[in-house]
């Protein structure tokens, strides 16, 4: 494992301070305003950061760097199963095809692959169900996008209880996977290494927490953009003289729609669903949940990314080519409602856990609302004297974040260059006028 | 003893504007969540407020939302002009209402508001005078 990354380090994220010039790329760019820089060094507010990666993709220095795991992080196991993200998919030429992928995939040095395109499809029948028979909380929210669960829990905690409890098709296919090659293979389920192809970071918050109502069945994540080049050179290998050491894999062209935006809703027919892509339309209808204006819709889909994981920020591929690929792809497996399989391990009993999803207290938790209220007074006043252009130069990314540093002791009002230039210029006008009147 | 107020602030809310349907009660809970108040309160609250300012909305001409918060409790009291409610314990049942065609193809008028308020709510109390106005008072506790 990484070792940056243990229970105890809540993020996927980590800010190599030796490597950054502290220039305002990413505190600009960070959606839940949770970077500042201080001393001349970006650096992160833990209880604020949702692990979205859009710092990582704006910082051309390598300062901000992605803490997944590598290749090498999983010698230690017996047996290594590879499960990667449909992203993976749409990443190459449109002619490479699924099975073309994953039987590369394992050359570049695991023992097992595995699609989860039918565990898709199980999974979303049961969040269909799920959604029918909801008597409680209107709309309920996906929970497949762990940047969106993260932001619902530090942001938004009062709508966990929104979020649908079926667990991810990943996952899924990650637990299913352990048990049968444990069982056929005759390992122990721990000495096998189950790893995640994955196009973001935010992946391994998941993976990492350990808790007594969830942990996840993945022992690790490898970034799609880190395997890019082997797998590229191994799917040129295996087309150009291996043909017959591509494998057979049951790939389910209807369960390949959960990877695009609106997957969701076309493969579940419920009614009255809507799909939101991208982090800033993310935390739009966020706010539109909160004022009450979506209580008659049943099903909202979130994805932090553009276009969802194909957008992610690990993937390789721009958007619109993965896109079409995907489109194709689809095409090319039929769009049959009914996946056709051998075995069919992916059952809709146990994909329901209530209780994984626990609210994660930031900073501002606390039983002391008379104190409270006095720091919200002060930031108010503090805020009311700023200048209100956002320019960032004071290393908090508004006016109204610099406000809150303040008052935190973070930062001194003279840390604002408007505020320190009006003060010199009072100083100067004191001299000028202590001058002439002698 | 009477409690101490430790923050107050009052927001008007118009009748039948629907552009704006639901921002005092947004507002109200950016408040409590930045306060750090617990998310079932703070849910129980925009629950409470949005029923009640889009009761405004719907029904009557004008509306006062006075917002209190005490060591203890979060206290709203709404004092509206309009048209007033007749029979009350008919409007507390669940699935009355009254709520125009045109209101109803916008989302609204299940008749499920004010029952929902009383559930949400530690204390809740309902006058009105016809064709004068409603007056509404709820409270939920922060512990
Ligand atoms: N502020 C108000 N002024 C006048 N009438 C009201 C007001 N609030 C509620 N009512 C009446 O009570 C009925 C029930 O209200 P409510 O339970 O919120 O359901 P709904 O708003 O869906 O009709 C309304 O249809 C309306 O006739
Ligand atoms: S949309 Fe997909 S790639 Fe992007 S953060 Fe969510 S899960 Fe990761
Ligand atoms: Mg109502």
């Amino acid at each position: 494992m990484n070792e940056r990354i243990s229970e105890t380090n809540s993020h996927s994220i980590y800010f190599e301070p030796s490597k950054c010039n502290g220039d305002m790329v990413c505190l600009k760019a960070c959606p839940v305003e949770a970077i500042r820089i201080r001393d001349g060094k970006a650096k992160m507010l833990e209880d604020k950061c949702i692990d979205c990666g859009e710092c990582v993709k704006v910082c051309k220095l390598g300062a901000i760097v992605p803490l997944t795991n590598t290749f090498n992080d999983f010698s230690k196991f017996e047996f290594t199963v590879a499960i990667p993200s449909l992203a993976l998919y749409t990443q190459f030429d449109r002619n490479v095809r699924p099975r073309t992928i994953l039987s590369s995939l394992k050359k570049t040095g695991f023992d097992e692959v595995v699609d989860i395109s039918r565990a898709c499809v199980s999974v979303i029948k049961a969040t269909g169900k799920y959604i029918k028979e909801n008597t409680g909380r209107k709309p309920l929210i996906s929970s497949f996008c762990p940047t969106c669960v993260k932001l619902i829990q530090v942001r938004y905690p009062e709508l966990i209880e929104n979020l649908v409890p079926v667990m991810s098709p990943f996952e899924l296919a990650a637990r299913v996977a352990r048990k049968d090659i444990s069982a056929r293979l005759k390992i122990q389920e721990d000495e096998i290494g189950v790893i995640y192809i994955t196009p973001c970071p935010s992946k391994m918050i998941f993976i990492a927490q350990k808790s007594e109502d969830y942990s996840s069945s993945f022992d690790g994540a490898i970034p799609i953009s880190e395997i890019y080049n082997t797998l590229f050179t191994a799917i040129h290998h295996i087309k150009g003289s291996h043909a017959d050491e591509i494998e057979y894999f049951d790939i389910s062209g209807f369960g390949l729609n959960f990877a695009r935006t609106g997957g969701l809703e076309f493969m579940m027919d419920n009614d009255n669903c809507i799909t939101v892509a991208g982090i800033n339309n993310v935390l739009f209808i966020l706010d539109e949940i909160e004022k009450g204006k979506l209580n008659n819709v049943n099903f909202v889909e979130m994805h932090a990314c553009p276009e969802s994981c194909l957008g992610g920020p690990m993937t390789v591929e721009n958007v619109y080519i993965a896109r079409t690929n995907l489109l194709n792809l689809i095409n090319h497996f039929g769009e049959t409602r009914i996946p056709v399989g051998k075995k069919d391990d992916y059952t809709n009993d146990k994909l329901i856990n209530e209780n994984i999803f626990e609210h994660i207290p930031g900073e501002k938790e606390n039983n002391d609302i008379k104190s409270a209220l006095h720091k919200m007074m002060e930031k108010k006043k503090i805020f009311a004297g700023l200048p209100k252009t956002n320019c960032g130069a004071c290393g908090s990314p508004t006016c109204e974040t610099f406000a809150e540093d303040c008052v935190n002791g973070e930062v001194k009002m003279l840390d604002c260059i408007v505020k320190e230039n009006e003060m010199l210029k009072q100083r100067i006008s004191n001299i000028e006028f202590g001058t002439q009147s002698e | 003893m009477e409690e101490e107020i430790l923050y107050n602030q009052s927001f008007q809310i118009r009748g039948r504007d629907f552009v704006n349907g639901g921002s005092v009660s947004v507002q109200i809970k950016r408040i409590l969540k930045e306060l750090g108040v617990k998310p079932e309160v703070v849910y129980k609250v925009s629950i409470c407020c949005y029923e009640a300012e889009m009761n405004v909305i719907m029904y009557a001409d004008l509306g006062t939302l006075d917002f209190t918060i005490t060591f203890d409790d979060v206290i709203i009291t709404l004092e509206d002009e309009g048209p007033g409610i007749e029979n009350i314990e008919l409007a507390m049942q669940e699935g009355y209402s009254t709520a125009t065609p045109e209101i109803r193809e916008m989302g609204f008028g299940a008749g499920l508001g004010l029952p929902n308020i009383l559930k949400n709510s530690d204390d809740f109390k309902i006058n009105s005078e016809v064709s004068k106005g409603t007056k509404l008072f709820f409270k939920i506790h922060l512990n």
